[in-house]
């Protein structure tokens, strides 16, 4: 039963400023997502969290009261750590059964909770084993059984996947959500992969360069993109961004092509549509006629590329169509998925 | 749902007992330092000092400085320019016989595969284990026989048997972390081994073979045992000439301070410009 | 025409160096600790006794026995010194700042500086009308404060130990801050947030990942003070009386003070003895993979 509040964070490490700013409140139970690239502040602010690191400014707090000054040690926070940070020179048994230990649980009581904590995670072949003997992903699970195996505070997550191949993470992946659903313990999880976030968040804070850009329910995010680097950054493939310029009844793209698409404003502007809501059709009825760029394969789908202007746009397409390079096509946009962006700020212009 | 924003508050306030702690932590760290520069401090200090200020503690730390001993140490009948002259001989001789031997080796140890190779490699090693005493024996009975006594020459060959070692395993270490890739590239190209070791892995290595070089040269300009032993009048070394100042007339400290300097500060040099490659390699090392 | 592979010959010279410097005085000083040489008396070596020698040292020569004594109080208290030094040092300067980092390049210092000028200094700053280091010790500690440091037989090995434990403290300290910096952080902040107080992650976590490397320092350091001579000899000259005299001090006595070279060829050979079981132990240590 812990709720976490993060307000007016500001972490720097010298002159740098990481972190800016930061409010955010995770309720009771919620598995919350910090998904954002590689360097924009994630790990730094979970480790506060955690009191591996001290804000600059501002106060975290757990069901209201302030924790800053509260040592790692006494948050009874659990975290797995990117690299898993195992004890070396312990076996899995004993690091799993380390956290209880450390709060004096008698000896038998321990075995059985090891056990059990093992046994989630499917481990119980291994307990005996040193890390170093272990896979990846063993070792992975070993990090998960060492947090699970108390009942934590709050649960933190630093991109548990990161270091497993593409079909494992996958496994890896449904456990955890499984675990979480089970367990039901406030968690964090940080990563920089949107299909983890997509996945596994009841809401999913997008960060960059230590802001959080949008906070907001998976679906929420996904189709209704706060600015345009959230929406660039969410969805596989990433939405197609074209900066245009209003320019009579439509607009014109960067490069000169003009697009029949009514500005919900003058001026420059950035066009937004994903690669799903975009059709090939008949001239009479495009928005826009291009040459095929490239035209791919997927498999459950094809996807055919065309340039706008200076920018690659896909358009998904049916899966027995076949186009050759250089085909003129035609394409429409489903105007009520379409996204309209200040070219110079990002921010969402709503029509 | 975010939270009001509370702006200003300090992230984290230590508590006394932490910033106690801190102040504890600074205050030993400071006793470290002192520990290591007072010694070096005091001196410093005393060689600069007349002796009647160096044979009473009311003159510590406010005395009239001369230079007069810096000179003396030069005159008869202590001469240490020649025992200068003797040490860097002596060094120079021992690390540049050392180091293309050592490189050689280290590179033979470092890069192929054959029987036997472990165990001479840790006999190298092994051997920097046995006192200097058993070593000198031998060395001093033959020097005696051969008339080679008191010749740098001599001690020149008597410190090759702790420089060589130190720097075959110093040198192989950091031929370890030159990729192999560069070597073979070099090769596809048309090189031969002597070329690529000349051309391609002592310079990738260098910095490695300078801290073994200055390492090997600090060993030999300090060694102390084998100079005592070896060294009667012409060989002399600046170790062996620091403890003539222990004089029928007592010791003369203000002396022996002013050839303590001499002694040390171009050791203090050299170490502090390759100390970063100094330090990490001593160290590795070690634990390797 | 066979050609010689290149490992032959790049190794040549250093191997031949090596043997000839250091494995041939190994089996000429053997073999001398069989004979009878006294140098004073005779250009060459004289008979063959057999053990005579060693059999001289254990039952009939005090001094020896109690050169064995000194060695092992002298080791003993100079490697717990060190290591305790080193180790407590490490972990002080070990977080990153400004200070800190002065401090590990200072630590180069001592171990650059020639053994016997410390020792000699050590002599100095002892003195007891002058000597700095007497004066300040006297002062905190006013029972010391009349004593003569190298006239009497403890405070003189009380000495010897500080000169030595000055000069490669520092040194160990780096090996050990070495040893600490492989230690891979997360584990240490894992087991913070796993619960443990700072002295618990000390005892569980960087302890057992830090012992193979204090492990090398305990067996250097006592290699290197059985090797220790220079400090004896220029700050106590093995006295007041014996009481500062080690294995490799006595060693030197009997050969190049006394020029009994076949005696102190034996005693020269429990030091190697010594020291090659050590060098095993060191190896095994540092080269166990
Ligand atoms: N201890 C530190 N000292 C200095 N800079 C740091 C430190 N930790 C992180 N940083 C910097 O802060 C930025 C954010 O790091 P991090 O929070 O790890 O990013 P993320 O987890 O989102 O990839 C990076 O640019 C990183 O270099
Ligand atoms: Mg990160």
């Amino acid at each position: 039963m812990t709720t976490i509040t993060l307000s007016g964070i500001d972490k720097s490490f010298g002159a740098v400023r990481i972190v800016r700013d930061l409010n955010l409140t995770v309720a009771d139970r919620e598995f919350l997502v910090l998904l954002g690239p590689s360097g924009c502040g994630k790990t730094t602010t979970m480790r506060m969290v955690a009191g591996l690191e001290h804000p600059t400014l501002g106060e975290i707090a757990f069901d209201g009261v302030r924790i800053n000054e509260v040592p790692t040690q006494r948050r009874d926070v659990a975290m797995v750590f990117q690299n898993y940070g195992l004890y070396p020179h312990m076996s899995v048994a004993q690091n799993i059964a380390y956290p209880l230990k450390l709060r004096g649980v008698p000896a038998a009581e321990r075995e059985r909770l090891v056990a059990r904590a093992a046994e989630r995670v499917e481990l119980t072949p291994y307990l005996a084993r040193m890390p170093r003997e272990l896979s990846g992903g063993q070792r992975q699970r070993v990090a998960l059984a060492r947090s699970i195996v108390r009942k934590p505070r709050v649960f933190l997550m630093d991109e548990p996947l990161s270091n497993l191949d593409a079909k494992l993470r996958v496994v890896a992946r449904a456990q955890i959500k499984h675990l979480a659903q089970e367990l039901e313990v406030t968690t964090i999880y940080v990563t920089h992969d949107q299909v983890e976030a997509m996945t596994l968040a009841h809401r999913v804070a997008v960060m960059r360069d230590g802001v959080i850009h949008q906070l907001g329910a998976p679906a929420e995010i996904y189709n209704d993109p706060a600015d345009a680097f959230v929406a660039g950054f969410i969805g596989n493939p990433a939405m197609n961004l074209v900066d245009v310029e209003a320019e009579g009844a439509g607009v014109r793209a960067e490069g000169g092509l003009a697009i029949a698409l009514a500005a919900p404003r003058p001026g420059r502007l950035t066009l937004g549509a994903r690669a799903e809501d975009m059709r090939i059709v008949p001239a009479s009825e495009a928005h826009f006629q291009a040459p095929v760029y490239t035209f791919e394969l997927l498999g459950e789908a094809t996807m055919a590329t065309v340039m706008v202007g200076h920018t690659l746009v896909a358009i998904k397409a049916p899966k027995d169509l076949r186009l050759e390079p250089d085909t003129r096509i035609g394409v429409r946009f489903d105007p009520a998925r379409l996204f309209w962006f200040d070219a110079a700020s990002g921010a969402r212009v709503r029509a | 749902m975010s939270a009001a924003s509370v702006p200003g508050v300090p992230g984290y306030r230590a508590g006394p007992a932490e910033r106690a702690a801190g102040w504890l932590r600074a205050l030993a760290v400071f006793v470290i330092i002192a520990a290591i520069l007072l010694p070096i401090f005091w001196i410093v200090l005393t060689a600069f000092k007349v002796p009647r200020d160096v044979y009473t503690l009311d003159a510590a730390l406010w005395f009239a400085p001369t230079l007069e001993n810096l000179r003396t140490v030069f005159e008869h009948p202590w001469n240490l320019g020649s025992k200068i002259v003797n040490s860097v001989l002596v060094a120079s001789g021992t690390v540049l016989l050392a180091i293309p031997m050592a490189t050689m080796a280290a590179y033979a140890f470092a890069r192929f595969e054959f029987r036997g190779k472990q165990a001479l490699f840790l006999v190298v090693i092994a051997s920097q284990f046995i006192p200097a005493a058993v070593i000198v024996l031998p060395y001093f009975l033959m020097f005696k026989q051969a008339g080679m006594l008191d010749t740098r020459s001599a001690l020149v060959l008597v410190n090759l048997s702790i420089v060589l070692p130190y720097a075959v395993w110093m040198i192989k270490g950091f031929i370890d972390a030159v990729p192999v890739e560069m070597e073979e590239s070099a090769m596809v190209d048309g090189a031969s081994r002597a070329r690529v070791i000349t051309e391609i892995v002592v310079p990738a290595a260098l910095p490695g073979i300078i801290t073994a070089a200055v390492f090997g040269f600090t060993l030999t300009w300090n060694e102390f045992l084998f100079a005592l032993i070896i060294s009667k009048q012409d060989a002399l070394t600046l170790p062996i000439g620091l403890i003539g100042f222990r004089t029928d007339r007592g010791d003369l400290w203000e002396l022996m301070a002013a050839g303590g300097i001499l002694i040390t500060a171009p050791m203090f040099v050299v170490s502090l410009l390759v100390h970063r490659q100094f330090i990490g390699s001593l160290t590795a090392g070690a634990v390797r | 025409m066979r050609r010689i592979p290149p490992h032959v010959w790049l190794l040549a010279p250093a191997l031949s160096f090596v043997a000839a410097m250091a494995l041939f005085p190994l089996g000429y000083s053997l073999v001398l600790s069989f004979r009878e040489w006294k140098l004073a008396a005779s250009g060459a070596p004289g008979a063959w006794v057999g053990l005579a020698n060693y059999w001289l040292l254990v039952s009939d020569d005090p001094e020896f026995l109690e050169a064995l004594a000194a060695t092992a109080v002298f080791v003993a208290a100079d490697v717990i010194a060190t290591l305790a030094i080193a180790l407590g040092a490490a972990l002080l300067i070990k977080r990153a700042g400004r200070i800190n980092s002065l401090a590990r390049v200072l630590m180069i210092l001592p171990f650059v500086m020639s053994p016997a000028l410390i020792g000699i200094s050590f002599r100095f700053f002892l003195n007891p009308e002058f000597g700095i280091a007497h004066h300040l010790i006297g002062m905190l500690v006013p029972a010391l404060a009349g004593r003569v440091w190298l006239a009497d037989p403890t405070l003189a090995m009380i000495a010897v130990i500080a000169s030595d434990v000055w000069h490669w403290a520092p040194y160990m300290t780096l090996v050990v801050l070495g040893g600490l910096a492989s230690i891979p952080q997360e584990t240490e902040e894992a087991a913070r947030v796993d619960g443990a107080s700072p002295w618990a992650v000390f005892r569980d976590v960087t302890l057992p990942q830090l012992l193979p490397v204090l492990g090398v320092v305990a067996v250097l350091k006592t290699v290197f003070a059985l090797k220790a001579f220079d400090t004896i000899y220029t700050l106590s000259n093995g006295g007041p009386g014996t009481a500062t005299q080690t294995l490799a001090y006595f060693v030197y006595q009997v050969a190049f003070n006394h020029y009994d070279m076949g005696y102190a060829a034996a005693a020269a050979y429990v030091l190697t003895a010594a020291l090659l079981v050590l060098s095993v132990f060191y190896l095994r240590l540092v080269f166990r993979k």
